[in-house]
């Protein structure tokens, strides 16, 4: 695992607007050299940021990765030497996935996640990934996941038990799941003893009447923060939450002394694989009285 | 002479378009009966595309009608336009969500932003206008600043809008036809500025070599001179 320090991190809190590719990758654009102006190392866009959550007609606006999308980001990438993640979907073939993708400061594509977890309704338009992959780079080790994939700790789990640093959420959630969305990321940090960005797309799903939920977070866990903070209170998890607007917000999060608490005060050593996702055991049914 | 209107001084309105339905109700009355208002903007800002041209800015989009007719007309040059004011955005929004449900092949992008700093590079784009929306620049000096700024060396910018000291036989030909929009286009006619307002504001921003033309009610602000 390469050695990293304290690393800039820039959120970008875009509005996705639905049939609106070139737009959204044009504001896209001017964030990502914003961030890089303010000297940030790794630049996160949201879910879908190019098509927005146009599932119903994937098959219209997924693109290929690599391709154009990916090339241009691989550009942008190149120019500031950072490195970014960004939501898309993704056409392979005759599959379609909801895909982040990772793209380093020499404008490679270092690796890809298809997010795992679908419901119901989007698994009539979208295929799901089947890997969480981890990837060393020089900002930390980075793990990805997509907005609904933050309802099953099986997944922030697998980035763990891979050593992710940073956790980059690319989300695109419905505000109507925000207030259940807030309780379960600082859960999913606690869980993971790392750094996760919660990076929500806003905007209104012209098909579906609803509007993103935005709120992007990022945070760290608590125990950690506690340990490095003399004057840590409740609450000081969150390290930066941003509204419902149109924004980049970049931030320090510090690689170095996580790796350290993480080594000093690991979960692993506690883990009890061989109890968990086994068939319920048959037997006796206890009677109450 | 004595005038009928009293528009000498320049009274600015304190909250524009502060409330979304009437927006709305202005936008329809824009599309319904006042497309002519239009015409001659549109027509001046299509003369002036050239070949190779990449990129027009619209500041103060309104409610989005000449960036939306502009960009269906040249489909390869992305049009950006930019209000700060939240309601007329959002009727903005709403015209373009249904012109590309209707398929427009326009590249066109609406933005809430502050026109004293507006999102764009340095000379970035080809043409800069805006219709209708200098009377209510929160800090006109600035912005038009700006327009200088984000124009390209050999590009143009060309800013229309009411002219407060009108002829007022324009003015009354105008309110002829309108019905329960007269209220509101004396306020706005009311906080438009006169050429010689515009000249101030020029000098101002340090552009004493930018052209003020009249037409009709109309005041057009240019960086080079056109031949009207």
């Amino acid at each position: 695992m390469e050695s990293v320090g304290t690393v800039k991190a820039a959120v970008i809190q875009l509005e996705c607007k639905l049939s609106r590719s070139a737009g959204n990758m044009k504001r896209a654009e001017r964030y990502v050299l914003q961030a890089i102006d303010e000297g940030a190392q790794l630049v996160c866009l949201p879910e879908a940021f190019l098509t927005s959550g146009n599932i119903l007609e994937v098959s219209d606006v997924a693109v290929t990765i690599p391709g154009e999308c990916t090339a241009r980001l691989g550009e942008l990438a190149l120019r500031g030497g950072v490195h970014i993640v960004a939501g898309l979907l993704e056409k392979d073939g005759e599959a379609h996935y909801s895909t982040s993708v990772l793209i380093g400061p020499t404008g490679e594509l270092i690796g890809k996640y298809r997010r795992v977890h679908c419901f119901e309704l989007e698994k009539q338009y979208l295929d799901t990934g089947d890997a969480f992959d981890v990837f060393d780079t020089p900002v930390g080790r980075i793990g990805m996941l997509q907005g609904y994939d933050l309802n099953f700790p099986e997944a922030t789990r697998e980035l763990y038990r891979r050593g992710a640093d940073i956790i980059v959420c690319s989300a695109l959630i419905p505000e109507q799941y925000a207030y259940v969305t807030r309780q379960l990321l600082p859960a999913r940090v606690i869980e993971t003893q790392s750094y996760l960005l919660f990076v929500s797309g806003i905007g209104s799903n012209t098909f579906a009447g609803f509007s993103y939920m935005g709120g992007s977070e990022v945070l760290a866990d608590p125990l950690f923060l506690e340990q490095e903070k003399f004057d840590f209170v409740d609450g000081d998890e969150h390290l930066l939450v941003m509204e419902r607007d149109e924004g980049m917000r970049a931030l320090d999060l510090d690689v170095r002394r996580l790796r350290k608490y993480r080594k000093e005060r690991s979960l692993l050593g506690d883990l009890e694989p061989q109890t968990y996702w086994r068939e319920p055991r048959a037997g006796p049914v206890a009677r109450l009285g | 002479m004595e005038s009928m209107y009293n528009l000498r001084e320049r009274v600015p309105e304190s909250q524009p378009f502060s409330e979304i339905n009437g927006v709305r109700q202005y936008d329809l009355s824009m599309r319904k009966s006042a497309l002519m208002a239009y015409q001659k903007p549109a027509r001046r800002i299509l003369e002036l595309i050239k070949q190779g041209m990449t990129d027009i800015v619209e500041v103060g989009v309104n409610t989005g009608l000449l960036s939306l007719y502009i960009g269906g007309k040249h489909p390869g040059i992305a049009v950006s336009g930019i209000e700060e004011n939240r309601n007329l955005l959002e009727v903005a929004e709403e015209n373009l969500n249904l012109s590309v449900w209707a398929n427009t092949r326009a590249n066109v992008e609406f933005e809430l932003g502050k026109l004293s700093k507006l999102p764009f590079a340095d000379q970035s784009a080809d043409i800069v206008f805006s219709f209708s929306s200098l009377h209510m620049w929160k800090r006109p000096v600035e912005t038009l600043k700006e327009c200088q700024r984000i124009c390209k060396p050999d590009g143009i910018v060309i800013i229309e809008d009411m002219n407060r000291l009108a002829d007022e036989g324009h003015i009354t030909f105008v309110l002829q036809f309108l019905k329960e929009g007269a209220k509101d286009f004396m306020t706005a006619l009311g906080a438009s500025y006169s050429p010689e307002d515009v000249r101030q504001l020029l000098n101002e921003a340090g552009l004493p070599d930018w052209h003020v033309y009249e037409e009709d009610l109309g005041l057009i602000v240019s960086s080079r001179s056109l031949s009207l």
